[in-house]
């Protein structure tokens, strides 16, 4: 216990980006508080944001070279790579010789390597007698290629999202949460507002969809703008991202968007990064971000009102879950994206004008923002950063590794970051929504429109039905179908113009799936369902009329099967239909497919004329399938409720002698158990005597 | 024990040659038939109860179905009472020294215990979905087929003639002894056997979805394989009929009867309207069992007339189940396994049943009566 005797030192090292800087300065902070005689080292990269911000914070930042792993294998960009490698971990060993580390604690990025090797390099030379124990910590959900392949020599890894386990494979994790700095903040304010020349009645909007980007972001901005060129105090930062996809380039796209505009906006700043970013956020009024763990808990912690856009359909809904957790505390304004119909594709959505007007409810009310300011402070988990400094200190002590937590043979009760409470399995929810409804999804067609009852017993009716539009969007035909279903079971009006587009959307699936039988992309039990969810909706308008004249068309047999059912629940509710679809159900009884034949008759006696239904059923007196033969009976029942043969109408003759010459035998019946019966009447009437 | 007794008796006197009667493969098979037929009627009922007091009832995927109208609730798990009847009713009838009855006996009890294991997973779970995963099932299969196929292949344990071993049969072709050819697949042999496993075990599985359907397709298919065992355990039938002579493989008569004896007390009770279900550990033991006799009578090949109805409900289970719907996202039949299109179609579950009863039968036929084109 030799080390006691002296203060305990600790090496830092991570950077490059400012979301590597901040979590290490985090962790430095908290460990100072347990242990105030601690000495912190920092190493970084020269070019990197840790070159301003480590000084400030007390701690000397020494530098060891290192630039970003190049994709590919052999290339000169590889050469170069290694050859700085080399130099760095040459540093990084004269620095660990000089100033003897107890432990290094490493946020990963490239700036961290050579540290994290030298140190590597070191304990397998000094045959771990000497040891320095590495402290890995990974903010992202899904770990980069550095850090996943350093990973390997770290003595700990606490990881900030549980996700992140699975891209260190056989190594023992930690969720330690994700270490946000509780009593100094990197920048100050009026110091950053002032480098940025703002006043003091200048409002700064700081907008930002991550490093990489977020098109709905992107797009939202600029369409707000014209609602916003009266605010002359309004001051906006951009940084619209460094994607570049073939789909999508966020400068580009973002640049010919502002261009399209009637006036360029004044007050605005379009950038592509913002490697200032710290500063911008110290500086800001109001920020536009996503709801990615890292970015909400740095941006709640700073007491920054924000409007966040959660991105949809993220594996397990994460940045929703996140998102809307955190709006349940009130602590930011959530807008969620939507998927709406550009250019003929789906694609989500913020429209620029409701974006607008959230924006100035906030920028005029500084009472809201500062409520926002402390509930955000309050909502994020402070904790993670205490947590780690545990962690690092035991390791630093010379703690075996089995007496430091995460060492994957207990389990450590960590609280999650933050806590959904719905199911992130769209399944599971649209069960649950089937439940609180009441309704099975299946008998759409013989409940038709729901009753406001019903819609009343869900829920949180606009998460799920958010849920449901931007399942829409997803890549996945089985999810969609979830998202179509959803719509339905809410009862979402306003995106029946969404399900007739899916209806008649005839992008074709792929090719292997072709040669197998499918035809387009969204898939044949998209397009039946998207017809139960229109019966659910019960609005019937001429997009939703025109839509059902297509799917009576489809080259699938079900969904004209549905769509002939939907036809008759429109004929049912009173609903007009027009000769020419009548003329289609007509023309469906000579489907080649039974099913829909059966469908065909049985609507065209809720839609046809006495004589034409009785014509159209002659051929199927003798059907052999019994289903057709009662599809002719309910056609003649319906032609009875709907002409009331009051004076012997001349029609009720004929059908009279159709009658006559009708098969009634058949293979089908019902079975009945009297016992059941019984049985189940008597369980009922208990439960009644309960309630009464 | 009965047969021990008998020969024992046999050979201690002469004047105990009647008992001689009593071990012969024919006689022992309708004894052991009537076995378990009397034993299936006989302690139904009381396996009835017990299975619905301990909970083993039906839970199918139905979300509300009105009680008066569905089979919700039926026990089920019967198939217990199956294999333990033939179980019992072999211990007094069966040879136990003979290799051919430990692999079918085996197979049978091995995939029953799996489909028991399937079958309290779903009560346990109060849902269809709840049972076992079809890979953890799978595994289980394959693993058992490898044993067995070992088993059948390695020379220290094979019951068959040593260089008809890595044999497999095919249909209208006499064997190399009778001037035709044998088709050998030399270590192939073993994953083969696992293969025929894995595909019949599930394919009766899947059937049993109405009253006495698996049950009565699957006896036709057991009783033609019972009547080949017969033919190829019997030198003069197998020279007239040109079949390899395969030396104690007669005792799987002596089986076959058994399980048909099974199968037609369960139908006793699981006719149309059932009083009880045979379960996963019902269709699954029977599909190892059907698996197991077209590997020792290696009529492997037969079974694609013998066996035609299953393989006609697998195959359109395939196409509509795992390509249409999880892949394609559509219906490819009205639905699958197929009986159900039927009943879709407004044919009643009863008249389905006994049309695929019908099937079976033509099947059967048909497959006994390739034995004279050879």
């Amino acid at each position: 216990m030799a080390k006691t005797f002296r203060s305990i030192r600790v090496l830092l090292t991570g950077g490059g980006s400012g979301g590597h800087v901040t979590p290490l300065l985090a962790i430095a902070d908290a460990i100072r508080t347990l242990e105030p005689e601690a000495k912190f080292h920092f190493v970084g990269v020269r070019q990197g944001l840790e070159a301003t911000i480590v000084p400030r914070a007390g701690i000397p930042v020494h530098f060891a070279p290192s630039t970003g792993m190049p994709t590919g294998k052999l290339s000169f960009g590889m050469l170069r790579f290694l050859v700085t490698l080399g130099f760095g971990m040459l540093k990084a060993m004269g620095l660990l010789l000089i100033l003897r580390p107890d432990c290094i604690v490493a946020s990963g990025g490239f700036a961290s390597a050579p540290t994290v090797f030298a140190a590597t390099a070191w304990n397998f030379l000094t045959f771990s007698l000497w040891q320095i124990p590495i402290y890995m910590h990974e903010q992202n959900a899904v770990p980069g290629r550095m850090n996943r392949f350093a990973g390997r020599f770290a003595t700990r890894i606490g990881i900030s999202h549980p996700s992140a386990s699975t891209g260190f494979a056989h190594r023992p994790t930690e969720v330690v949460g994700y270490p946000v700095r509780s009593s100094f903040q990197a920048v100050n304010r009026e110091e950053a507002r002032k480098q940025l020349g703002l006043d003091e009645k200048t409002c700064y909007l700081v907008v930002t969809g991550g490093s990489q980007g977020a098109r709905t972001i992107n797009r939202a901005v600029i369409d707000a703008m014209p609602y916003l060129s009266d605010r002359t105090n309004l001051r906006i930062v951009h940084a619209c991202g460094t994607m570049k996809r073939s789909g999508y380039n966020a400068m580009e796209d973002t640049r010919a968007r502002l261009a399209a505009l009637p006036e360029t906006p004044e007050g605005y700043e379009l950038a592509e990064y913002l490697h200032d970013m710290p500063i911008h956020l110290a500086a800001a009024d109001l920020a536009l971000i996503r709801a990615g763990a890292g970015s909400l808990v740095e941006v709640c912690s700073s007491g920054i009102p924000a409007i966040v856009i959660p991105k949809a359909n993220l594996p397990g809904d994460s940045q929703v879950a996140n998102a809307r957790e955190l709006a349940s505390q009130d602590a930011i304004e959530l807008v969620y994206e939507e998927p709406t119909l550009l250019d003929g594709k789906l694609v989500e959505y913020v429209p620029g004008k409701m974006l607008a007007e959230k924006l100035i409810a906030l920028l005029d009310n500084p009472a809201r923002r500062a409520e926002l300011s402390r509930k955000a402070r309050e909502a994020v988990d402070r904790d993670a950063a205490d947590r780690i400094a545990d962690r690092v200190l035991r390791l630093a002590r010379g703690l075996t590794s089995l007496d430091v937590p995460g060492n994957g043979r207990e389990a450590v009760e960590v609280p999650p970051l933050i806590k959904s409470s719905f199911p992130s399995s769209p399944i599971i929810l649209r069960r649950q929504v089937e439940k609180q409804v009441g309704i099975q999804f299946e008998r759409a067609m013989d409940v038709g429109r729901l009753s406001d009852e019903r819609i009343s017993a869900i829920d949180d009716i606009d998460y799920v039905r958010y849920r449901g539009a931007a399942l829409l969007v997803h890549g996945a035909w089985s999810l969609r179908n979830e998202g179509v279903k959803l719509i339905g079971l809410t009862r979402h009006e306003s995106q029946r113009i969404l399900l007739a587009h899916l209806l008649r959307d005839r992008t074709p699936a792929s090719k292997m799936h072709r040669l197998l039988g499918g035809d387009f992309q969204q898939v044949g039990f998209v397009r039946r369902n998207t017809l139960s969810a229109l019966a659910m909706i019960g609005v019937y308008d001429d997009p939703v009329r025109s839509a059902v004249h297509d799917a009576l068309e489809d080259p699938y047999f079900e969904v004209r099967s549905n769509a002939l059912r939907l036809v008759r629940r429109m004929a049912r509710q009173g609903e007009r239909i027009d000769v020419g679809m009548a003329a289609m159900v007509a023309d469906l009884t000579r489907d080649p497919i039974v099913e829909v034949r059966w469908e065909a008759l049985h609507t065209f006696g809720h839609v046809g004329l006495p004589d034409d239904i009785i014509a159209l059923c002659r051929p199927y007196a003798f059907a052999a399938q019994p289903p057709v033969r009662e599809a002719v009976l309910k056609a003649f029942h319906a032609l009875v409720d709907r002409f009331p043969n009051d004076h012997g109408e001349p029609w009720a003759e004929r059908l009279e002698a159709e009658l006559d010459r009708f098969a009634i035998t058949t293979v089908a019946f019902h079975p009945h158990f009297p016992l059941k019966e019984r049985f189940a009447t008597l369980r009922k009437r208990l439960h009644e005597g309960d309630k009464a | 024990m009965i047969y021990w007794l008998a020969n024992y008796l046999v050979e201690l006197d002469t004047h105990f040659g009647f008992m001689r009667i009593l071990t012969y493969v024919s006689s022992r098979a309708i004894a052991t038939a009537i076995t378990t037929l009397l034993l299936m009627v006989l302690l139904m009922p009381r396996t009835i109860r017990a299975l619905y007091l301990g909970g083993q009832r039906d839970k199918n995927r139905e979300f509300d179905a009105h009680l008066a109208k569905s089979k919700r609730g039926t026990p089920t798990m019967g198939g217990v009472l199956i294999v333990a009847s033939i179980l019992l009713s072999l211990l007094l009838w069966g040879d136990w020294t003979n290799r051919f009855l430990w692999a079918v006996v085996s197979s049978m009890v091995v995939f029953a215990l799996l489909g028991m294991v399937d079958d309290l997973a779903k009560v346990r779970g109060g849902h269809a979905d709840a049972g076992l995963s079809r890979r953890a099932k799978l595994i289980v299969q394959t693993t058992y087929g490898l044993i067995l196929g070992v088993f059948l292949y390695h020379p220290a344990t094979t019951p068959f003639p040593l260089e008809l071993a890595d044999t497999v049969g095919v249909l209208f072709v006499k064997p190399a002894s009778f001037g035709g050819f044998d088709l050998h697949l030399a270590w192939l042999y073993v994953p083969f056997v696992a293969f025929v496993i894995v595909a019949v075990s599930n394919a009766v599985n899947l059937i049993d979805g109405l009253d006495g359907l698996a049950a009565g397709t699957a006896l036709l298919p057991i009783g033609v394989y019972g009547i080949f065992a017969y033919i190829l355990g019997n030198t003069n039938m197998t020279n007239y009929l040109l079949y390899p002579f395969f030396p104690g493989v007669h005792e799987l008569g002596v089986f076959v009867a058994a399980v048909g004896g099974a199968l037609i007390g369960f139908l006793w009770y699981n006719g149309y309207p059932a009083e009880v279900f045979m379960g996963d550990t019902g269709s699954l033991s029977l599909g190892g069992t059907l698996a197991a006799l077209i590997l020792l009578t290696k009529q492997e090949t037969l079974f694609i007339i013998a066996g035609g109805l299953f393989i006609y409900v697998n195959l359109t289970h395939l196409i509509g189940d795992r390509i249409g719907i999880h892949m394609l996202g559509r219906r490819i039949f009205y639905r699958t396994p197929i009986h159900h299109a039927y009943e879709h179609l407004g044919i009643a579950e009863t008249k389905v049943v006994l049309r695929f009863w019908i099937v079976s039968l033509i099947l059967a036929l048909l497959a006994l009566g390739t034995m004279k084109i050879r």
